[in-house]
Formats: structure tokens, sequence, C-alpha cells
């Protein structure tokens, strides 16, 4: 298994391959299927009104358990904990929004868009682009998301790598979308949603299921094995460690509750799928079958999110460094659990969420822009049907291409930021204006065109000037800065801007003409469901309402247009007519009030520039306004440490992770670096070459070269007053065993001791009169005076003694002994070995804390850090740091330790107070040592492979 | 918020459409009173339900981070009441509307679209 995961693949590619196009295959056939039936435009954006609340409920809950939010969800978990649960909470709790005040009003109400609602007693034209302009905004950032989410899980579950080949992926996802769109419209795309949904709860169910049956049912035993297994110990089961960090985080985390709670209820491709069923009492079945399923999922994926955590090889810390990063804790899980054939199951149906989703989007920002921008706006509403879905597919065709170049440019960046933003702007631009228009009668044009286009503005602007988009090293772009706004996510500014916009607005402004009638026939519509759309079979079956309702619904629905068309039959026209107020006007009829729609439309045009003026302003108003408010309230002083690198959504002031300086170009294999006692310089072994290099701190260069003739120099020990160097020697043939003397005032090799077997690590003790060698092939350590260079006495210790270290007072001497997972303590003064404290595989090296009674060991094959509690000489953390770790150094104020993973050429951070790593940096390749400057300031690490030193800055 | 009732009885044409009639009717005001009655007071509490557990999460870690039962600690069962009150709710709405807005919204409608108003 770990051959397979050394290749970044998990499983087998080539059988993932074979159960996808099986997927795929399937969906096609049902799209094929279903196709012959979609023939009109009701067929096509709403397939027909025909499904049941059940049936659609699953679909819904496929449409919104989209692969970021199920990949995504159970990855938060597993790696950070509890803060990714709140994820899920707000994910389920918006439901209530859209159950309660959206989703039985809007299906009365409406024909096939959220447009068809907002214009329903405004003036069409400018409040159905308007719509159209936020649900192509809304519908486009979440297709790159989903779009750029497919490169990444292919890249996980295929060993796709390389830019071209996900590009090619994304390019099949596209091609595939459109067909599912051109050839099975709405009908289609939701059969494939109620296929994939269904598989994905019972994948899920099964993977709780075994999951929580390995725990013996067990709930706690498994959080508490997450926890164990977890960088983070206990914290993973307790909020705050993704958001918990500052005052800004912990505010921006209450500004995504607020997205995400908001935003549902006004994402357009959910709103579209409540005019899939034939009622509003199927509306509210569609929901509540949604609520159920996805509040059922949401409660699997938390056991899925820990159980990874519990279960998967290597824990959180591995799932963190998969090409997928923590989106691929369930296919993990799976595969721990079920094998190749459960992995090849849940991977499918990510894929195929993917796909359903992409294509849901799509149908909705075709519907928009065929059926509010084109018919409506355009054409005024002059279009047959047959037309209109004509141009929709012709959209769905462009809108296929776009997100496929879009989805290729997006590739690599930040999903979760993008599906945050989708939900930001449909909350803030959408769901304002959805709910006064529902529920105030007042409400008018100009208010919807405030509301709107201010959220959309502010959200948006809001989000540009973030520190997702710029100033610091995980924005989008890091090199840039011009966040001047604190928090990541916008809505706890721009959805109060959004209503409080469309208050003043329509305030201050005329009501709009025959606003009472239209509300009226909106709020009898909207809470009674009469003169609704009729889904297709029943419409024709039931019988069509008395002519008088449509002669009189004309005089009602005199707005701006001056006139409407006869209200036909439903049962005959309820595709080209819906209500009157929504369609058109027929050309005739429109003549004669050209010139008032032209004089409007110069007035709606000023009415929306200003609009998205003042909403700019006060957005940088309050952004600035909000950056002086947050900026005086420093991070929390007890500041809780930032997570692992790879934290797609966490930006923020950074402690305890250092930044990346120069790289120091040190010879042809610096193997091992160490620091003179007094900071001024570092001195560099150089195995091959022979040499020690030396560089100056201050100017971080090279200024001494010093020949090592005796063999190649290895490790280097200082003595505490820095005037001796002790170079242990051997090579490859255990020709040379040796300690040279270099005199570090001179630079010269002053005395050369021999040793009996690869002397590895040395050290002086405290007083600087003895020097410990630790001799790897003898198992044992040699003491020697440093006044007469002669060996005084021979230590027996476990085999393969590799590094030792002295404590604080010099009493004890600890060795780290590589092959038998062993740390010997010695008594300084006896010389007799006190204790063996196991530890994990492969002890490589071993560093004392500066001031606490704790000792740092490094396991090379466990891949972990072991502290010793030197009072009990027991082991009381085990801390997963990265693969191979060979060097630990502490920072001299004892807050952290600093590991290089020799394996993962990286250097991760430990905080000493937490055990968790905060951060890991990229290296050189095979990065050897650290060394740590007395004042703390900078760390430099030895890359062997790549012949330089990395600088890091230590204090940010 | 309230919507008052459309005053004129003067103009004919208002009287005369179908639409303001049935909105003007006490039916159709008792059915918006009942609907507001539940939805707005339910919102209000699910709602601040929800933001309340937000901000305790955000600004009382500590507190949720209480244990109870083994490893589960108070923010855990929070997080599960969140789910339980979310289905109550949604149950206790489907049974509402269920029993007394459908009867009275469905007469409605046929009146309006039978033309009797």
């Amino acid at each position: 298994m770990t051959g397979l995961l050394a290749q970044g693949a998990v499983g087998k590619p080539l059988l993932n391959v074979g159960v996808f196009a099986f997927f795929v295959l399937v969906t096609l056939v049902i799209v094929y299927r279903a196709a012959h039936r979609t023939k009109t435009a009701a067929d096509y954006y709403a397939a027909g009104r025909s499904f049941t609340g059940p049936q659609n409920g699953v679909a819904i809950s496929g449409d919104y358990l989209s692969a970021a939010s199920f990949l995504g969800i159970a990855g938060s978990i597993a790696v950070y904990g509890y803060d990714g649960f709140l994820y899920s909470i707000g994910f389920l709790v918006a439901w209530l929004v859209a159950l309660l005040l959206v989703a039985e009003l809007l299906r009365n109400t409406g024909k096939f868009t959220m447009g068809d609602v907002l214009s329903f007693r405004m003036r069409r034209k400018p409040v159905r682009a308007a719509a159209a302009v936020s649900t192509l905004v809304v519908s486009f950032f979440y297709l790159l998301a989903q779009m750029a989410g497919a490169g990444g899980l292919v890249a996980l579950l295929l060993n796709v790598k390389g830019t071209v080949a996900q590009a090619l992926v994304v390019a099949v996802v596209g091609i595939l979308m459109i067909i599912y769109v051109l050839v099975g419209g709405m009908r289609g795309t939701t059969w494939v949603q109620i296929v994939k949904s269904t598989l994905l709860i019972i994948g899920a169910g099964m993977m709780t299921a075994w999951a929580l049956g390995s725990f013996g049912l067990n709930l706690s035993g498994l959080l508490g094995q997450a926890a164990a297994n977890s960088p983070h110990g206990q914290a993973v089961l307790e909020p705050g460690l993704q958001y918990g960090k500052s005052v800004t985080t912990k505010v921006d985390f209450v500004s995504l509750g607020i997205a995400l709670v908001l935003g549902t209820a006004g994402l357009p491709h959910i709103l579209m799928r409540f005019y899939t069923v034939p009622s509003a009492k199927e509306a509210r079945r569609t929901v509540v079958w949604a609520i159920w399923l996805i509040g059922i999922f949401y409660l699997f994926s938390l056991i899925i999110g820990y159980a990874a955590a519990a279960l998967v090889d290597g824990g959180p810390q591995r799932i963190a460094s998969m090409p997928g990063q923590e989106n691929s804790a369930a296919p993990l899980l799976a595969y721990q659990l079920g094998g190749e054939l459960l992995l090849g199951f849940i991977s499918a149906v990510a894929f195929a969420t993917i796909l359903a989703v992409v294509a849901g989007l799509t149908i909705t920002a075709s519907a928009s822009f065929a059926h509010d921008v084109y018919a409506n706006v355009i054409k005024h509403g002059t279009l047959d049907p047959d037309r209109e879905v004509r141009v929709a597919r012709i959209t769905a065709l462009v809108i296929g291409v776009l997100a496929v170049l879009g989805g290729i440019a997006a590739l690599g960046q930040n999903v979760a930021f993008l599906v945050a933003l989708a939900f930001a702007v449909a909350a803030s631009a959408n769901l304002p204006t959805i709910l006064y228009s529902l529920f105030w009668k007042r409400f008018n044009t100009t208010g919807v065109l405030w509301s709107m286009y201010g959220g959309l503005v502010s959200s948006v602007l809001l989000i540009v000037l973030s520190p997702a988009v710029s100033g610091n090293s995980k924005a989008m772009f890091p090199h840039a800065d011009f966040a001047i706004f604190p928090l990541k996510n916008p809505a706890l500014i721009s959805v109060p801007l959004a209503f409080l916009l469309g208050y003043l607005a329509t305030v201050f402004s005329k009501a709009d003409p025959d606003d009472e009638t239209k509300f009226a026939q909106m709020e009898v519509r909207a809470l009674t469901g009469a003169g609704a759309e009729r889904p297709l079979a029943a419409a024709s079956a039931g019988p069509p309402p008395r002519a008088s309702l449509s002669t009189l619904s004309r005089s009602a629905a005199s707005g701006e247009t001056g006139g409407v068309p006869p209200k036909e039959p439903v049962g005959a026209g309820a595709l080209s007519s819906a209500f009157p107020t929504s369609t058109s006007t027929t050309g005739a009829a429109s003549q004669p009030a050209t010139a008032a729609t032209d004089t409007n439309d110069g007035f709606r045009r000023k009415i929306v520039i200003t609009a998205v003026v003042v909403a700019g302003v006060t957005t940088l108003a309050v952004t600035v306004s909000m950056n002086r408010v947050l900026a005086t309230s420093a991070p929390v002083a007890d500041t809780t440490p930032q997570l692992l690198p790879n934290t797609n959504a966490d930006v923020g002031p950074e402690v305890a992770i250092p930044a990346l300086g120069q790289t120091i170009q040190a010879g042809t294999t610096p193997n091992f670096v160490a620091v003179a006692p007094n900071g001024r310089q570092v001195y560099i072994a150089n195995r091959t070459a022979q040499v020690i290099t030396v560089v100056d701190t201050a100017i971080n260069q090279v200024t001494a070269t010093i020949p090592i003739t005796a063999g190649p120099p290895q490790f280097l020990a200082f003595a505490p007053d820095g005037r001796t160097l002790y170079v242990s020697l051997f090579n490859d043939q255990r020709t040379v065993h040796a300690i040279d003397v270099l005199d570090t005032a001179s630079n010269t090799v002053v005395a050369t001791i021999q040793q009996p077997a690869r002397p590895y690590l040395a050290a002086v003790s405290r007083d600087g009169h003895r020097l410990f060698i630790p001799n790897h092939d003898t198992a044992s350590v040699s003491v020697i005076s440093t006044d007469t260079n002669s060996v005084i006495a021979q230590i027996n210790v476990a085999p393969n003694p590799h590094w030792v270290a002295f404590s604080r007072d010099g009493t004890r001497a600890y060795t780290a002994n590589h092959e038998s997972n062993l740390v010997s303590v010695i008594d300084t003064t006896t010389l007799e070995v006190l204790a063996t404290v196991p530890v994990g595989a492969s002890p490589h090296s071993i560093a004392v804390h500066p001031n606490l009674p704790l000792v740092g060991v490094v396991n090379y094959d466990a891949g972990t850090m072991s502290v010793i509690d030197t009072i009990t000489n027991k082991v009381v953390a085990t801390v997963p740091v990265g693969k191979n770790p060979q060097d630990i150094a502490w920072a001299p104020d004892g807050r952290f330790a600093y590991v290089v993973n020799e394996g993962s050429n990286s250097v991760a951070v430990i905080d000493a107070r937490t055990n968790r790593v905060t951060a890991t940096i990229p290296t050189g390749n095979t990065p050897t040592s650290i060394a740590v400057l007395p004042n703390g300031r900078q760390a430099y690490v030895s890359n062997s492979k790549s012949g330089t030193l990395t600088v890091l800055d230590l204090t940010g | 918020m309230s919507t008052t009732e459309p005053v004129g009885g003067a103009d004919t044409a208002r009287v005369a459409d179908p639409w303001v009639a049935a909105h003007s009717s006490a039916e159709f005001a008792a059915l918006r009173k009942r609907l507001r009655s539940f939805v707005f007071p339910m919102t209000a509490f699910f709602l601040s339900w929800y933001f309340a557990y937000v901000l305790l999460a955000a600004f009382a870690p500590q507190f949720m981070a209480t244990r109870v039962v083994g490893n589960v600690n108070v923010g855990l069962i929070f997080g599960l009441l969140q789910f339980v009150s979310t289905f109550a709710i949604t149950t206790l709405y489907v049974r509402f509307a269920d029993r007394n807005l459908d009867p009275i919204g469905g007469q409605i409608r046929e009146r309006v679209e039978g033309g009797s108003w």
C-alpha cells in the first residue's frame, strides 16, 4: 500500500478509470432515455414540472451535496476537527430559510427563474437584467469551483499529474456536462442527480456504519482515537482550531456563518429546482426531503471525518499531505475500510457528483440568460418558446466552453474560496431582494436594483480587497497586496448593507405604478398557488380557468409596457404565457409605450449606476473603518497557533510560521550545519568535498572554506566557548573513524582523535571539559577529556547511538539509539546509564528543551517526534511531523521545536505548549540538519542534495 | 411589514380585479396572518439559536470544550442539537402547513381560479 501511495495515487488508477467509465455510461443512458421527452421550454428548464416532491428532494440534495461539500467537509473534520462540523451545521440550518420563507412562495409565483419572481410586480427589464447578472455571477463562480475541484479529485484518484493532463480532465468533464445538458435538459440532469444522490448517501451510510462498527458503535472511542492520531490532540474535538486564532478570524467565522445560513436560499441553481415539481405542496415536500437527506448525510460526514482521522494509516498528517490534501480523507477512509472496490465506488460517485452539479449549474445559467436576458430584455418577450430553448441550448454550449477555459485557469486555485464567494454573493445580492419582494408590499423597482447591485458589488469588492485575494503567501495573488479588508468572507458587511440599501432606496423613491394591485396579485398567488404554473400533463387534464380571470388580470397587470397579451388558458398555453406580468407584450401592444420605456430605461440606468457607485463607496468606507477596528484589537494574547500549511481558507496574522528566507550556496554536499555559540558564523560539514564551509550570519555569505584532510566531515560540535569545533569524520569504506579538533580562531585543525567506529554527533559538556562521542557501530559512548584529548571512559548504551545531548544542569546526557528505538539516560558524574526510554522507530536526533524538563527526539522511520519528560523519563507526547525526520532543534525561548524532514523536504514547526505542528516549511532537496541562532531570529537548514542552506526567518 | 387592505372601493377596475378582491377578503387576511405568525417567530427563533451557537463556538471555545460523556463535549452536543432542532422545525412546519394553511389556501385558490371573485 505504501508503494502505491508513494506514487501519489490511491488504489489502482486503472480500476478507478473502469469504475468511472461505468458510471458515466450509466448516467449517459439515463440522460438519453430522459431525452425523448424533452421538447418544450418547460421540459428543458423545469422537466415538465413532473417530478414528485421526494424525487426532487433527492435531486436537490444531490445538487447541494457537491463534491466540495462531500469531500470538503469530511476532510475538514479529519484535519481541522470540530471547525469542519460548523460548516455542515450552517449548510443544513440554511434550509429552514428555504422551507419557511422561500420555497413555496417562489414556486407559486415564478415560472423558470429567479428573475420571474423578482420581476413579478416590478419593472421587468431592469429587474430581470439584475437577476440574470447575479445568477450568472453566482453560477459561474460555483462552476469554476466544481471544475477546479474535478481536476484535483481526478489527480488524486487516477494519478493524473501535470497541468496538461488535469486540463484534459477538466475538458472531458465539460464535454460530458454539455452532453447531459443538451441531450437531457432538466429532466436528464435531475435523474442523474437522483441516482447519484442515492448512491452517495448509501455509500456514506455504509462507511459510517463500518467505521462506527470497528469501534463497537462507541462514538466516544472513535473520537478519542481521532484525537490521539491528530497532531492537535484533544483540540480536534473542540471549536477554534481553524478559526480561533485571533479576533479577526473569529469575526470572520461569524461572517462565514451568515453567508452559509443565508446563501442557500439565494442560490439560483437551488431555487430553479423548485420549478420542477407540480405544486407548492410538492415544493414543500422537496425541502423536507432535502433537509432530512442532507442532515443525515452531514451526520454521516461527521463520523466519516473523525473516522478518517482515527483509522487512516498515518492519520490526519498523511491525509493533509496527499495530492488532494484534506479532500482525500473520505477516499482514503474508503480504501482503508473496503479496499479498492469501495474506493472506486466512492470516487466514482464523487466524480458523478461533479458532473451532475456542473450540469445543473449550466442549465440554471443558460435559463437565466435565455429566459431573462435574451427573451425578455433583448427581444422584449416576443420570442417563441422554441426559439428560447434553442437560445438556451446555445448558451449552455457557450457556458460549457467558458467553464472549461475558466476551470483550467482556476486549476490549483482555492476551491473553498470560490464556493464561499458564490454563497456570499447569493446571500448578499439575491436573498434580501427575494424576501423583500415576497413580504414587503412597499418594495419597488428602485429598491430591487439598489439591493441587488449593492449586494453584488459590495460582496465582490470586499472579496477582491480581502486577504483571500492578496497580501499573503496563501492568497490568489501572493505577490500583490491590496488587502485592506481584514475578513475573508464579506457577508457580515455586504448582507446587512444589501438589506439596508433595499430599504432606503424603496423608502426614498416613488412606489411603482399599480404596485398595490400587483402586490395583491402576487401575494394571493404566492400564498394560495392560484394561477401557478401547472405540470404539463396535469395542466391539460385540469379544467382551464375561466376567461374572466384572464381578461381581468390584464387590467391588474398594466405596468410599464402599457399592455399585456390576453392570458391564454393555462392548459394550452402554460408554456408561453406564464402569468400576465412576467411574460411579455406582443409587438403591437408594446408600441404605444415605447417612448415611456425609453425614458424609464434612461432613468433606470442612472439608478443602477448610482447604486453601484454608492455601494462601492460605502463598502470602501466600511472596509477601512473595519480594518481600523480590528487592527486595534490585537490578536488574542494567548494565540492559538496557526494550523497546517495547506489550510485552503486560512489567512490571517501569522504567528509561529517562519518565513522562507534566502538560499545560500554552501558547497556540494552540506550534510550538517552548526551555529557558533556567539551566533556570528555557521559551520557546514561538506562530506564529499571534505571541507568545512563557514558562513557569516550577518551577510549570509561564505567567508571561509576549511579543508579537512583526514576524511569526510560528517557532524560538528562546538565547545561552549566557541573556540573549539569538534568534527566527526568517517567514510563509506569504514577506514576512517576520528574526531578532528578545529581551532575556530585560525580555522585550522589542531589535533585528530582516533575513534573506534563511526563517531556520530558528539557534544561538549556544559563545563567544556568533556566530550561525549556516540560510536555508532560499537553501541558505546566515548568520554574524552578536552584538556588532554584522550579517552577517559567508555559507556555502553543500546545499539547505534546517533546523537548525544546534555541536560541544562549538565548532570545528564541523552543518547538517541537508532536501531533499538531507545533513548539512554546517562549520569554524567557516575557515567552510568540510569534509564532507557522507549520512543518511536529509529530515533535519529535529540535536543534538550532550553528551559523545561523536556527532551525532543525525532524518530526517522516513524515520522514522529517524541517528547520525553525528563523527570519521569517517560514519553509524554508523540507528534507526527513528516517523512523521515532527521534533526531537531529548539527555539532559544523554547516555544517551538523545529524538525527537519529529510523525506518530505520540509521543516515542521511544533508548538511546545500544545505539541501541535503549526507550520511546515518547504526546504531544498534532502534537508539533513538545522541550527538556530542564539537570538532566535534565524535558522539554517542544510540541504545535502541541493548543495544549499535554506535560511528561515523565525520571527515571521 | 404588515399589509394594509386596499383602501379604495371607488375604483371600479380594482374592485373587479379578482386578485384584489381575494387579497382584501377576510379569508386571505386570516391565511396571511396564520402563515406569518408561524414563520416569522420560527425564523427569528432558529436564526437566534443558530447564531448563539456560532458565537459560542467562536468566542467561548473553552465552554464548548467542556467534556460531558467520555470524549463527547458540550460543543458536539450543541452541534447535534442544531440538527435536532432543524428536523423538529421541519416536521412542525409541515404539520402546521398541512393542517392550517393548505385547506384555506386551497379554498381561496379555487375561488380565484373559478372566477367567483
